[in-house]
């Protein structure tokens, strides 16, 4: 033990002391300081932290109740009336919007009414504007400028020239728009190819479908799958066959899921029968009267569900064996992801605006000025339940140029 | 002045031997410089009180440890071994025997926990006992018991030349 000790002060003799009194004086009286100084500078940092809590309460407006996000068509009033003049959009965000509106058809400004409850002048034409359907995007475009705006944020991004938006996935998620040229010779000339745009990112992908004739495209799905229509003798190339067949008392309906390319689904629902395709009434006349076949009539506005596995549509000709009534219209509810029919019946001569679910529908009043009134609608009951009276010119979230009553 | 009266004097008086337990904990002149420095200065933001107990050269450790401990835990790893070589030809008889072994046992000590080197400097080198030794620590005797007893087999194994020095007599010196 004694040598261990010796060696351990042996090595403790190695130290070389210096004189620190000085600088341990400072370091006391420094602390010194801090000790007396403390709780008098605890006490001013706590006021100041008071002072300052109280001044940001006073100057922050109480919070709003958590309300889970209304639909946007519950924010409308009874009755929408525009001003004569309204402010333009501001860059920051204004919400959502509630419809969009122009006091002519052609070559007025348009109004944004939105969530706010303000009216906001927003560029381009009504031809060319579009709200997604929770109306949170807007699309605006002078005809081969487009915008699209986030009117929750500030986010906006410029789409390809010409590009003009036909369909918006419910949950707006994605936009379906095609390229519409101006033709040489005048007129239009469309490109035949689909652009799929993701919102929150700008990002584009380009579906060839390649029968624009003999198929049409009736919506895109919360999942980016398209939703194409093809008449039931219609070549599918360059679809596949279709995986599913659902054969009705009432005729075939054949609803399937096929891939094009590795770009995303198409759902293909494919309408057999007499080669009726056409709405027109000459070619509906020319068949018997009574029906052989269901028959999708080119024009009318399907309605895809929020969920996106059902879609509904109306029908021009009524269920087999039934006598053709033209003053009538029907309509078909099927789950696209099982090809069910979940209800099918007679309908007014109302337009879809959004498929609510079960047998319900948010419907307008189809007017020559795309005024009229918008309303619930139960197809099974009939019932319809006003929600608000639209002025002239008005479109609203979900429709494209092409889905506007006319 | 009279709130570090007799200050200067205590630091003069009190410096070399904290500046060797600083030395044995540390290993290094500059950090044993800094501990004995902040002890110093702690103790003089403290000495109107310090001055009236009754061993306020024992306060005074204690700070110093605590503060080699605290500033260990700070850090997270135990002071750089500064210990030279061991000399190639020992120069002649005990002498030259006892700085290899000086070597040597720095150099095992630099490899012990902070703890356990904590423990064998106020053990051994202090001379404290047992309790003492828990109280400057603030751990329990078993604990000292069992922190020496690791130290020592640590050495052993660190330095089995001088294992005849660190026999388990070490451990149950009062």
């Amino acid at each position: 033990v004694t040598t261990f000790k010796n060696l351990l002060d042996d090595i403790a003799g190695e130290a070389r002391p210096v004189d620190v009194a000085d600088r341990a004086l400072a370091i006391g009286r420094r602390r010194r300081r801090l000790v007396r100084l403390g709780p008098v500078a605890v006490a001013a940092l706590l006021a100041v932290v008071l002072l300052t809590t109280g001044l940001a309460l006073r100057n922050t407006p109480p919070p709003r109740p958590a309300t889970p996000a209304a639909p946007w068509y519950e924010s409308l009033p009874a009755s929408v009336t525009p001003p004569a003049t309204a402010p333009p959009l501001p860059a920051g965000p204004v919400g959502g919007g509630l419809l969009l509106t122009s006091a002519c058809a052609a070559g007025c400004p348009v109004l944004l009414y939105a969530t706010d409850n303000r009216w906001y002048r927003v560029p381009g034409t009504l031809q060319h504007a579009s709200l997604s359907p929770d109306g949170r995007w807007l699309w605006t475009s002078d005809g081969r400028h487009p915008q699209v705006r986030d009117l929750a944020g500030t986010r906006s991004f410029p789409p390809a020239e010409y590009l003009q938006v036909m369909f918006w996935s419910p949950g707006d998620r994605w936009a379906l728009a095609e390229k519409v040229h101006p033709a040489a010779g005048g007129g239009t000339l469309y490109d035949g190819g689909l652009i799929r745009i993701e919102l929150a990112t700008g990002r584009t992908a380009r579906f060839d479908l390649g029968h624009v004739e003999t198929s049409q495209t009736l919506g895109v799905l919360p999942s980016g799958d398209l939703v194409v229509a093809t008449r039931g003798d219609a070549p599918t190339a360059p679809l596949p066959s279709p995986t599913a067949t659902l054969r009705t008392a009432r005729g075939d309906l054949v609803i399937g899921i096929s891939r094009v390319g590795v770009k995303g689904f198409v759902h293909q629902v494919t309408l057999p029968g007499a080669g009726l395709w056409s709405s027109g009434t000459e070619e509906v006349m020319g068949h018997p009267p009574v029906s052989t076949a269901w028959q999708w009539e080119a024009g009318a506005t399907p309605a895809l569900s929020a969920d996106g596995t059902t879609l509904d549509y109306n029908n021009g000709v009524p269920p087999i064996g039934k006598p053709l009534d033209y003053g009538g219209r029907w309509a078909i509810i099927v789950q696209l992801a099982t090809g069910a029919a979940v209800w099918s019946g007679r309908v007014d001569s109302d337009t879809p605006v959004r498929y609510l679910g079960g047998t319900e529908l948010l419907a307008r009043q189809p007017t020559q000025d795309r005024s009229g009134q918008l309303y619930r609608y139960d197809l099974a009951t009939g019932v319809r339940q006003p929600v608000s009276q639209l002025p002239p010119n008005t479109s609203l979230p979900g429709e494209a140029l092409d889905q506007l009553p006319t | 002045v009279e709130a570090f009266e007799g200050f200067r004097e205590f630091v003069a008086a009190r410096s070399g031997e904290y500046f060797r337990l600083a030395y044995l904990l540390t290993g290094d002149h500059h950090r044993a410089e800094d501990l004995v420095q902040t002890a110093f200065g702690k103790a003089a933001a403290r000495w109107p009180r310090v001055v009236r107990y009754d061993r306020p050269d024992a306060y005074v450790r204690r700070i110093l440890v605590n503060e080699y401990i605290s500033l260990w835990r700070r850090r997270r790893r135990v002071a750089e071994d500064p210990v030279g070589d061991v000399p190639d030809r020992p120069a002649r008889g005990d002498e030259a025997e006892a700085a290899v072994r000086r070597v040597l046992l720095r150099r095992a000590l630099a490899r012990l926990t902070v703890r356990q080197r904590t423990v064998v400097v106020l053990r051994i080198y202090q001379d404290l006992s047992e309790a003492d030794t828990a109280a400057e620590m603030g751990c329990s005797v078993g604990n000292v018991k069992r922190l020496l007893h690791q130290a020592l087999a640590r050495l052993r194994a660190l330095a089995p030349e001088m294992a005849d020095l660190l026999h388990d007599r070490v451990e149950v010196t009062a």
